[in-house]
């Protein structure tokens, strides 16, 4: 009887303790979001800052919160296996340029707009999705829901793995943009490349 | 009678051409895209189209008409697609949805839509004829685009023809004045979508390196959120874990 009321205490203990581990989960991943997003407002709504220093500030930023190389990866899906490093090299400078110079864009809309976690989930054992709204306080735009993947690795900090805003996923749309380039060209990974430079070239 | 007849017979054409392949729900096969070659031309043609006629009437429409009355044009669009809600959520078994948008056809049919006197959260959510195939177990079948009116699956299409002889207006009989508003509605509709969107879509003509490829995306992964009701949940996600193994590997 001793030993049934002690493997009742210790199921007790070990279930208080997944549920507290899974509790700090959710809440290191929606701090995680809401800490960059509060980091991001304050360099975007400082008017003494240059518009350099701003760019500069949310590269830094995301660089910091987002995992970049595993987004590059899984940018290039099946394929990323099938490049040659020295195009795995080539591919990562320049999609790590493009996700850059898209955040920075859509970033400087939180200049006006604000995030408002309301439900996180679970994502199995290695992600939880924060989920929110972005809220126009001046009424112009109507809310919008925003999704953030968060990546919770175990004795690593979380990244953000992708952002989901009205159930799209930007990594998805991308890899499968990416993907049909690459089909396209039959099969032929340096043409993504080549489509990736000509985008960047355009821009500037 | 001819023109009921002939609208039959191409959904049932398109509806057994859509129960070919795969399962309601699963729209990850339309990726695989056969008719990709057709599609692509048909939407580099519409993105022609929107560049010089819909995007610079959809600007004006912008610039022009007060932000009220453009709110007023939305109200009354979503209003003529009550009915085909309130069927299709029959259909479905979607026994509260069917009512609100009954009551919603009702009470705004009071100002003919213009003005929504509806709480928030008595809306109810888009349901439409292809939702309607999908829930009777009928396959996606292929991703096709259409003239004019861009991508959809062949079962999509079907339910198009549907939705649009549900729409009141369809039936109206109201002379000169009536034709003019029938004849108006699916252009001012466009209009209306176009500018409520002008930004993204934008976006994804002048920003992609391959436009069709990132429309049937977001496509996809819309309409699969249709399918699935998670359209208006946060925390909830239509989007497969196993995607984003690869960053644990």
């Amino acid at each position: 009887m001793r030993i049934f009321h002690s493997l009742m205490i210790i199921s007790l203990g070990l279930f208080l303790a997944l549920g507290s581990a899974r509790a700090d989960r959710v809440s290191m991943a929606e701090a995680h979001v809401t800490d960059m997003i509060a980091a991001a407002q304050v360099i975007l709504r400082d008017e003494a800052i240059s518009a350099e220093d701003k760019e500069a500030g949310i590269r830094s930023l995301m660089t910091r919160y987002f995992d970049i190389g595993g987004i590059t990866r899984a940018s290039a899906g099946q394929y990323w296996r099938k490049a040659t490093p020295a195009q795995q090299e080539r591919y990562s400078e320049l999609f790590a340029e493009v996700l850059k110079s898209t955040a920075i864009g859509q970033f400087d809309q939180l200049r006006t707009l604000e995030f408002i976690p309301t439900r996180s989930t679970e994502k199995g054992p290695k992600m939880v999705l924060v989920g929110g709204r972005i809220v126009d306080n001046s009424g112009v735009q109507p809310d919008a829901i925003v999704n953030w993947r968060v990546a919770t690795r175990e004795g690593k900090p979380p990244s953000i793995i992708d952002i989901e805003i009205e159930n799209i996923s930007l990594l998805i749309t991308q890899r499968q943009e990416n993907q049909a380039i690459i089909r396209k060209n039959n099969g032929a990974f340096q043409a993504l490349i080549d489509t990736l430079e000509g985008q960047i070239n355009t821009a500037d | 009678m001819r023109r009921f007849f002939a609208s039959m017979a191409a959904i049932l054409m398109l509806t057994s051409l859509a129960a070919c392949s795969g399962t309601p729900n699963d729209l990850s096969g339309l990726q695989d895209d056969p008719y990709e070659q057709a599609n692509r031309k048909i939407h580099a043609f519409n993105m022609g189209a929107d560049t010089y006629v819909l995007e610079p009437v959809a600007d004006a429409y912008r610039n022009v008409l007060p932000d009220p009355a453009q709110k007023a044009i939305a109200n009354h669009v979503e209003w003529t697609g009550m009915p085909s809600t309130a069927l299709n959520s029959t259909l479905q078994g979607k026994w509260e949805n069917a009512g609100l948008a009954i009551l919603n056809f009702a009470f705004n049919g009071l100002t003919l839509g213009l003005v929504d006197i509806m709480d928030e959260a008595d809306k109810p959510s888009y349901e439409d004829f292809g939702q309607t195939l999908a829930a009777a177990d009928v396959a996606p079948g292929e991703y096709v685009v259409l003239p004019l009116l861009g991508g959809t699956t062949t079962r999509g299409a079907a339910g198009m023809v549907v939705d649009f002889m549900l729409n009141p207006l369809s039936a109206l009989q109201a002379g000169p004045a009536g034709e003019v508003v029938k004849t108006a509605r699916v252009p001012v509709g466009t209009i209306s979508l176009r500018a409520d969107n002008y930004d993204l879509i934008n976006q994804v003509k002048y920003q992609s390196p391959d436009s069709y490829a990132r429309t049937r995306s977001i496509f996809i992964q819309m309409r699969s959120a249709y399918l699935a009701d998670v359209i208006v949940e946060e925390g909830e996600s239509t989007v497969s874990d196993d995607d984003f193994e690869s960053f644990f590997e």
